[in-house]
């Protein structure tokens, strides 16, 4: 008994007892518990999580389990203590243990290259805990920095939603620890910083894999936010059609059975302009963009927009494989779809679509009203979003959508114009 | 110096807007140039693009010829935002609303319906409300943004996020300029109250200096006012 409380033991625990006490403020931060306190038992909790991460840090012979019976001690406490439940700690958790994981080699080797004695001071009590408070103290202060805040915040609300994410990130986690192990005693080893800059290109590609899914994952949705618009337009569209055919054939049947036709078609004529709501002459437009527009007035119309299209370039003007020109017909869906939200939160609730052509530009202008709070430098930026959801990717993703493509905003008060221009291309221009 | 712009195929028309815009302007001193086009050509288009004198336009929207005087102000609209346009037409009231938001047209007059009375109403409505057109430019990359010094109710600084907010009737814009850059592009009419604020002084109701707050005209009141700056501004709403 006196062997393990001995005076190592005592420093020892004192360093998982600074640790763990950091891993405690930092989680408390992450999960937005402000009201935790120590109360008596969380306090026992964390005493007894202390010792038990000590006595298995001084007496588990098998390295390599030693760290991970420490992370699910660890664990563990954490659930106890914030009562989240367990799929929200694992996400936090990982965060946090990942981060001492890449912060803890960088002081290692900013150690190494400081002492020459590194293997003594990693067994002797004073030094390891010296070390330890400055390992803490360093790991607080930067977590506490504003940017890694919303970085990590931002991370854990995406692993939140995303269990593949979560797998990535604790298989790369274990893959972190094994190297540290083996190699993390010996600092002089050359084999330490190899296996250092394989973490490092692993997290790399990790993060880059990581942002590459999250970016595809959203495209999707966007996508997929299309697709069923377009579906529930399309059954609107033939129930309208339907509907129109039968005041068709009911109305040219009274004009046909009237004595007095003019008054009758003056008549019917005011009853098919009365209350409408879009107009334009869209039947110069190419096909998909036609569609497009189309489907877009009418899904502006069930929002009681007022949408007005004016075209003046022909059909047959345009290729219609072209990618420039499946590209355009992307930008203007996107920004159709931007102006129809705008516009839907205004008194005014007004859309106006010009097509037109100069001598080597097509212009698209879009203009809608709107009603909001507008940062003019962040439009256009990925994530940046006017909407309380998680939206943002639709203006970032037009602007690098085609180099032929430009898209600028002119805002004036409450109007809001998206001036699209396409490049003509010999390509783009059909051989008639 | 006012240049009324009359856009109408038919000769008789265009002769009575000359003589209700004569009439008006005989009881004004302000200087005024009438001149009138039969429809839309490279005169025309030529006059719109370079002339930089303040201008009232007059358009029918039937026009002989391809454009019409939707497509005429559509073109005006491009490179001017302070012109006024008055719409002569016997159109249905989709394009009233479209273009009198969305292209800042001043009114739309019914060609047979009281058209003296409604022109003369509406032309001496635009002289007397005068030409105040001066504007707060920022330009971004891929944004422009074009505000009324008029529409402007304060500034204010915000520090989260190190941004100036500018505070209009309907909307909230905010770009990185500093509260000096942003005092830089306004007029005497614009007042700095605070270290982070300044204020279109014509929507001030009163000024609150010891509690440090204004309230604007629309019953707002903004905590964003200082002592320090009071000596600046000589005003008359104090109310301490």
């Amino acid at each position: 008994m006196s062997e393990i409380f001995n005076t190592t033991f005592f420093y020892i625990t004192l360093c998982a007892y600074l640790n763990i006490y950091v891993y405690i403020l930092v989680y408390k931060k992450l999960s937005k518990k402000t009201k935790f306190r120590f109360t008596l038992e969380n306090s026992f909790y964390f005493l007894i999580t202390t010792c038990l991460v000590t006595l298995n840090n001084l007496n588990n012979k098998i390295y390599i389990t030693t760290p991970l019976v420490s992370a699910l001690l660890i664990f563990l406490m954490l659930k106890l203590l914030f009562k989240d439940t367990w799929y929200k700690t694992i996400c936090v958790d990982g965060i946090i243990i990942l981060y001492a994981f890449i912060l803890d080699p960088i002081l290692s080797i900013i150690m190494s290259f400081t002492f020459t004695n590194v293997i003594e001071l990693n067994i002797q009590a004073i030094p390891k805990l010296l070390i330890s408070i400055i390992f803490s103290y360093i790991y607080y202060f930067t977590f506490y920095h504003t940017k890694v805040k919303i970085l990590v915040q931002y991370i854990i609300e995406t692993l939140l939603k995303s269990k593949k994410t979560l797998i990535y990130l604790y298989v790369s986690i274990l893959i972190v620890n094994t190297f540290n192990i083996l190699y993390g005693l010996n600092y002089l080893d050359y084999k330490y910083y190899v296996t250092i800059i394989l973490m490092i290109m692993y997290m790399v590609y990790f993060a880059t894999m990581f942002s590459k899914e999250i970016y595809n994952n959203k495209m999707l949705v966007v996508k997929n936010k299309y697709l069923n618009e377009y579906l529930e337009n399309y059954e609107k569209i033939s129930d309208n059609y339907r509907t129109l055919k039968h005041n068709l054939r009911n109305d040219l049947y009274l004009i046909k059975c009237s004595k007095e036709k003019d008054p009758v078609i003056n008549k019917m004529y005011e009853k098919y302009t009365d209350d409408e709501n879009w107009e334009g002459k869209i039947s110069g437009i190419p096909s998909v963009l036609q569609g497009i527009i189309f489907l877009k007035m009418q899904y502006a119309e069930t929002k009681n927009i007022k949408f007005m299209v004016d075209n003046k370039i022909d059909e047959n003007e345009l290729d219609e494989n072209s990618q420039i020109y499946l590209d355009t017909c992307e930008i203007v869906a996107i920004c159709l779809d931007n102006a129809i939200e705008a516009s839907e939160e205004t008194d005014k609730k007004l859309i106006s679509m010009d097509i037109n052509h100069q001598e080597s530009y097509y212009i698209i202008e879009i203009t809608n009203t709107f009603k909001n709070k507008l940062d003019i430098d962040r439009l256009g930026e990925k994530n940046y979003s006017t909407k309380n959801r998680n939206s943002g990717i639709g203006l970032n993703y037009i602007e690098n959508l085609s180099k032929s493509i430009t898209v600028k905003r002119l805002i004036i008060e409450n109007i809001f114009r998206t001036i699209i221009k396409v490049e003509k291309e010999e390509k783009t221009v059909r051989h008639k | 110096m006012i240049k009324f712009v009359i856009v109408d195929d038919e000769k008789e028309y265009r002769d009575r807007y000359i003589n209700i815009i004569n009439k008006i302007m005989f009881k004004n001193d302000e200087r005024y140039e009438i001149v009138q086009f039969n429809e839309y050509n490279d005169k025309l288009k030529n006059f719109i693009c370079t002339d930089t004198f303040f201008k009232i336009y007059i358009l029918d929207i039937q026009l002989n010829g391809h454009e019409s005087g939707l497509d005429i102000a559509k073109e005006i609209r491009e490179t001017d935002w302070d012109s006024e346009i008055i719409f002569i037409t016997s159109h249905d009231r989709m394009f009233d609303d479209v273009f009198q938001t969305l292209y800042k047209v001043f009114y739309f007059i019914k060609k047979f319906h009281k058209l003296d009375e409604t022109l003369t109403e509406k032309l001496t409505l635009i002289i007397n409300k005068g030409f105040d057109k001066k504007k707060f430019f920022y330009f971004t990359k891929s944004s422009d943004l074009q505000i009324y010094l008029k529409d402007i109710y304060y500034i204010y600084r915000e520090t989260a996020e190190r941004k100036i907010v500018i505070v209009t009737k309907n909307n909230k814009f905010s770009t990185s300029l500093s509260i000096t850059e942003a005092l830089s592009k306004l007029d005497d009419r614009f007042k700095q109250v605070h270290r982070a604020c300044i204020v279109n002084t014509d929507y001030v109701q009163e000024y609150n200096w010891s509690e440090g707050s204004f309230t604007l005209s629309s019953g707002e009141k903004v905590n964003l006012c200082s002592k320090n700056y009071r000596t600046q501004k000589g005003d008359n709403k104090n109310n301490e």
